[in-house]
């Protein structure tokens, strides 16, 4: 029997996740309307909140690795397999198509044949960057899940270990000395396939109180490096510069570890004990976080001109720090609202 | 195709396994090696110290020319125990149905990234190395038995394939000033046709009693094959030697020999001597792991 509430927690993740993307990009309009040569107190808090939120999808990665590694299906040929690259597909597809007609119409301008054709380019909204690096996972999964069965989790999380290195030392040569390396060291497998297989291989793995307690403390520690280092490359920058919340970089890969070590205690004890109230409501969320994920930028951008640009609902007068949160509040509420509907429409439920 | 027929479906499992990393070691000492020597020796130049910042070449890719082979066999080394572990768990059969179709899903997009000027996202078409479907057919072709039937299809293919592919370089050439090699690209559909044709070719023949006794010029080729990684690293020192001292150039051998046999007789001069220093070299206790 499948176990009812055993995989709750990882929805609940996903839940929180989703929160975090949404509150980076509501985070992000009004962080860039601010000098970052000159902090203020708003700047401040505003980046602690984005460098905070930066763990969102290093843990979509993990959980995707943590459900999907470990499966007894194998092969290419595999239904399952197929099935799930096509619900990462066809949400990518159609989103584009959407994303693509919506913002060349609202520019004035006709969506060309090259515009449709540049998807498989890679060139869709900026948000869906997402659905293309999840779905190289997914296609290679087979093999990466091949992998973690011969070796278990103890491979799984050498694998995982030694890719994030790999990864993380390359983007620092690549931004601090300004160095590439050969393609071939750091592309034979996909750039986030670290965070895959370390999402599985830590999956089981049991958290002590002492580990949470480790967990919660590299996590702020992280927090405060990043914060701080986001401030120094950010000191003579006309521009807000994002590059420290890079999901590559090493400060936010450790951080997204220690924040999916914190998720682990939140799995129900026995497989038919019922979650708490607060790990069910994040379910919930996460269970229509691809639908979430898809169309938030679109009610962001409508909610944003509406109730802020236009002052609609007098937002303008009141602090960033105050308008952030309750701009992210109406989006979520909106975009979760927009998904469950639509998981209930048949054509629809399959992009959402 | 040969290194996945070689290392695919082995017992070792791990990145870490013993075996795995000294793979990874017989390929990357004798390249850092090499590369250096055609870093800071050019034949007619003599020895020159490199810099640091030359040495790093190695890592980013600015080595000699011909050594970007080694950089794809690297990545194919890097994510073998994971190809490993996969091709043992769907079978040969099937691993010939992967490599085939991830050899033409890299092979459609070179021709459309060729034809016209589009590229293809990385992520969504390339989460593997480009080289993987060769590397994976190697391991699924091994169990096929060649029949003397299949063979003279693979021979006819083979030569139909080397026909195309004389065919597009002279069409891509009529009318470029630097020379197109797009034609005979290992990327080409027409030249992985060609490559399966071969390697089908190279295979003994299971009908004929015997054919497990490799002949005397197979005896030659295996030997040959045994070098095939030092004479790949030093040939080209010698080829660019024999240039730089105008051996090809030279009139009197260019009235003794005619140019279409030039090509021939140089390349096997050239084997000989790389593959006899090579055979010597691997006589001696550490230079051998530099070959």
């Amino acid at each position: 029997m499948a176990p009812k509430y055993r995989l709750a927690w990882i929805d609940a993740a996903k839940g929180v996740a989703i929160m975090m993307v949404v509150c980076i990009h509501t985070n992000g309009i009004f962080q860039n309307r601010l000098s970052p040569s000159n902090p203020t107190v708003t700047w401040w808090i505003l980046n602690l909140i984005n460098t905070a939120c930066r763990v969102c999808v290093p843990l979509f990665f993990m959980l995707s690795g943590a459900v999907i590694l470990g499966s007894p299906e194998r092969s290419f040929l595999d239904r399952g397999y197929v099935r799930r690259i096509w619900r990462t597909l066809a949400p990518l597809l159609v989103w584009s198509l959407v994303y693509l007609i919506i913002y060349r119409m609202s520019a004035h301008r006709t969506p060309t044949v090259n515009d449709v054709l540049g998807i498989a380019a890679g060139k869709a909204h900026h948000h869906l960057w997402f659905l293309y690096s999840i779905s190289g996972l997914l296609i290679v999964s087979p093999m990466l899940n091949a992998y973690v069965c011969a070796t278990g989790h103890r491979g799984g999380l050498t694998l995982g270990i030694l890719w994030l290195t790999v990864v993380g030392i390359s983007w620092v040569l690549e931004h601090v000395f300004q160095f590439m390396l050969e393609p071939n060291f750091t592309r034979s497998l996909p750039v986030y396939t670290g965070y895959f297989v370390i999402g599985y291989a830590l999956r089981d793995c049991p958290v002590t109180r002492k580990v949470k307690f480790l967990s919660a403390i590299v996590y702020l520690d992280g927090l405060v490096a990043c914060a701080l280092l986001v401030r120094s490359i950010n000191s003579r920058a006309s521009q807000f510069e994002g590059l420290i919340g890079d999901y590559v970089n090493p400060l936010v890969m450790i951080m997204s570890i220690a924040m999916f070590l914190l998720f682990r205690p939140l799995e129900s004890a026995a497989p038919d004990e019922q979650p708490g109230r607060c790990t069910r409501f994040f379910a919930r969320l996460g269970v229509v976080s691809l639908g979430v994920y898809t169309s938030h930028v679109l009610i962001l951008d409508t909610v944003v001109r509406v109730a802020h640009n236009e002052n609609r609902l007098g937002l303008r007068t009141l602090p960033y720090v105050a308008v952030v949160p309750i701009l992210m509040i109406i989006v979520i509420a909106l975009s979760w609202e927009f998904s469950e509907i639509a998981k209930r429409i048949p054509i629809l439920r399959h992009v959402v | 195709m040969l290194s996945g027929t070689v290392n695919l479906g082995s017992p070792s499992k791990s990145l870490i396994d013993r075996a795995y990393v000294r793979r990874l070691l017989r390929i990357l000492v004798p390249f850092t090696f090499w590369a250096l020597v055609y870093m800071s020796i050019k034949p007619k130049g003599g020895f020159r110290w490199i810099t640091w910042a030359e040495a790093s070449g190695l890592l980013s890719g600015q080595v000699h020319y011909h050594l970007w082979f080694i950089y794809s066999l690297i990545g194919l080394y890097i994510i073998s125990p994971i190809l490993n572990a996969f091709v043992i768990a769907i079978g040969e059969y099937q691993s010939l149905l992967v490599g085939g179709f991830l050899l033409g899903l890299a092979g459609l997009e070179w021709s459309v990234e060729n034809a016209f000027p589009f590229w293809f996202d990385a992520n969504l078409f390339k989460p593997v190395p480009v080289y993987t479907g060769y590397y994976i057919l190697g391991y699924g072709l091994r169990s096929v038995k060649v029949t003397l039937l299949i063979r003279d299809y693979a021979l006819v293919v083979f030569v139909a394939s080397t026909v195309i592919s004389l065919g597009i370089t002279d069409y891509l050439n009529r009318e470029v000033a630097s020379f197109d090699n797009r034609g005979f690209h290992n990327l080409n559909p027409v030249v992985m046709v060609m490559s399966i044709a071969a390697f089908a070719m190279l295979k003994p023949v299971e009908e004929i009693p015997g054919n497990s006794h490799p002949s005397r010029i197979m005896h030659i080729f295996a030997s040959l094959g045994r070098g095939s990684f030092g004479v790949y690293l030093s040939h080209v020192m010698l080829l660019e030697a024999s240039f730089d001292y105008g051996y090809w150039s030279n009139r009197q051998v260019q009235e003794a020999i005619p140019v279409a046999l030039l090509v021939p007789v140089a390349t096997i001069l050239i084997t000989f001597v790389s593959w006899l220093g090579t055979t010597r070299l691997s006589k001696i206790p550490f230079v051998r792991r530099l070959i």
